[in-house]
């Protein structure tokens, strides 16, 4: 059928242009529409993604896309454990510190953002990937927005500590925060995990998947100048 | 019905059992492969090869042998003691390299649960990626691992060439002797800091 046909039919079919759409629809006169549809590949592809957004209505919508199936992560307190793998974390509290060593900020005007956490890694193997574990918001002015600066060890400062099943341990996680930002008072933590599974392309079970499992509000206590 | 056209017929009858045994015979197959190739970790697993204390593992670049271990509840290195919530074990160990000079990137302690514990990050471990061994030159050292005190069951030492990745490659597992529980506790109650030794020439 010639477009210009076929635009005649479909401007029937809606009522014409400039028309507001009618209260009732003709359902049969519609499917004789869609039969003058010439359906190429690309037509077939749009009609399916749009089919799929709609199907996901009845399973959470994009919500569940969005935080997981399970929805939204739920709310720890300080010194609350959160459980899972490949590590399971307590978050024990908040510290804004000045530049100082063995801390090296990129302008030593600049402070730091602490969360302080006992982290234990739950896996069967030893983890280096400990710095994927925090994430936090609520504090203006940070030079990493992502990833914290500084990831290391309270008791000796290892810095990206390896950290080994079954040995609990206290670990700093710091952000560098431009001198001109507001003080922080608290900020949101959000704790992520991740999942054992064989990996996609290689088949070998590895821990992917890096999602949040827990939101804690952590007090900043401001120790600068002590 | 001439004798020409029955065998005609007979031969696509035969032709159409022989494509449906093909067709089968390919699916079992494939079913086959697939049941095999879904454990990954096992079909790709590496080629281990084990020996007890003071008795050289042979791999496939290079050789180790474990000399003895000791323990402690701090090491100190760098001008840092590095107290540890479990135990400090050190396990001193020969290595050369067989005919190409090679790095051993890969050092850890298996328990008889399967749990592995790596060479720790927090002291220098001169023997671990940053020394170049040179074939028939055995070198002796120490390597320093962290390990709850309650770790299951004997132990073992694993070694290998690539830090990341020990699949399809021999790995070394030196059998360390029985570790029990009080000796264990008593390293880790030591208030004395252990250091590492120095690398050095097995002459």
């Amino acid at each position: 059928m010639p477009d210009v046909d076929r635009f005649a039919t479909l401007r029937r079919v809606s009522g014409g242009r400039h028309r507001a759409p009618s209260a009732g629809i003709d359902a049969s006169q519609a499917l004789r529409s869609l039969k003058t549809i010439r359906w190429s590949l690309q037509r077939v592809a749009i009609a399916l993604a749009i089919l799929s957004a709609i199907a996901v209505a009845p399973f959470g919508g994009w919500s569940a896309a969005a935080h997981g199936p399970a929805g939204p992560p739920p709310r720890l307190e300080v010194d609350q454990v959160s459980e899972g793998g490949p590590w399971k974390i307590t978050i024990t509290g908040g510290r804004l510190l000045d530049d100082q060593p063995p801390l090296r900020a990129t302008d030593p005007n600049n402070r730091w953002v602490i969360i302080l956490a006992t982290v234990e890694v739950t896996a069967d193997t030893s983890r280096k990937d400990i710095a994927d574990a925090l994430r936090i918001s609520g504090a203006e002015g940070l030079v990493d927005d992502d990833e914290p600066g500084t990831v290391a060890l309270v008791s000796d400062f290892t810095q990206y500590p390896t950290l080994h099943p079954g040995l609990p341990e206290s670990v700093l996680f710091a952000w560098e925060q431009s001198a001109t930002a507001p003080v922080p008072t608290e900020v949101e933590v959000t704790i992520f995990g991740k999942t054992l599974r064989p990996d996609s392309l290689s088949g070998l079970r590895q821990w992917l998947d890096l999602a949040p499992r827990a939101v804690v509000r952590v007090p900043i206590v401001d120790r600068r100048g002590l | 019905m001439s004798g020409e056209s029955t065998r005609g017929v007979l031969g696509r009858i035969a032709y159409g059992l022989v494509a449906v045994v093909v067709l089968l015979g390919t699916v079992s197959l494939g079913m086959w492969l697939k049941t095999y190739a879904d454990d990954v970790d096992a079909a790709q697993r590496p080629f281990v090869v084990e020996a007890d204390v003071g008795e050289p593992a042979h791999g496939r670049t290079f050789e180790a042998t474990a000399l003895e271990v000791r323990g402690a509840g701090i090491v100190y290195d760098a001008g840092l003691d590095h107290p540890t919530n479990g135990v400090w074990l050190i396990v001193k160990v020969r290595v050369a390299a067989l005919d190409e000079p090679v790095n051993v990137g890969y050092a850890a302690v298996r328990d008889s649960a399967g749990r592995i514990y790596l060479a720790s990050n927090r002291v220098n471990q001169p023997l671990i990626g940053g020394r170049t061994l040179q074939p028939n030159l055995s070198v002796v050292g120490e390597i320093a691992f962290e390990v709850p005190r309650d770790v299951a069951g004997s132990l073992t030492v694993e070694l290998a060439e690539k830090s990341f990745d020990q699949r399809m490659d021999s790995l070394l597992r030196l059998r360390l002797g029985p570790l029990g529980r009080d000796t264990l506790d008593r390293w880790a109650d030591d208030p004395e800091p252990a250091t590492l030794m120095a690398t050095e020439l097995a002459v």
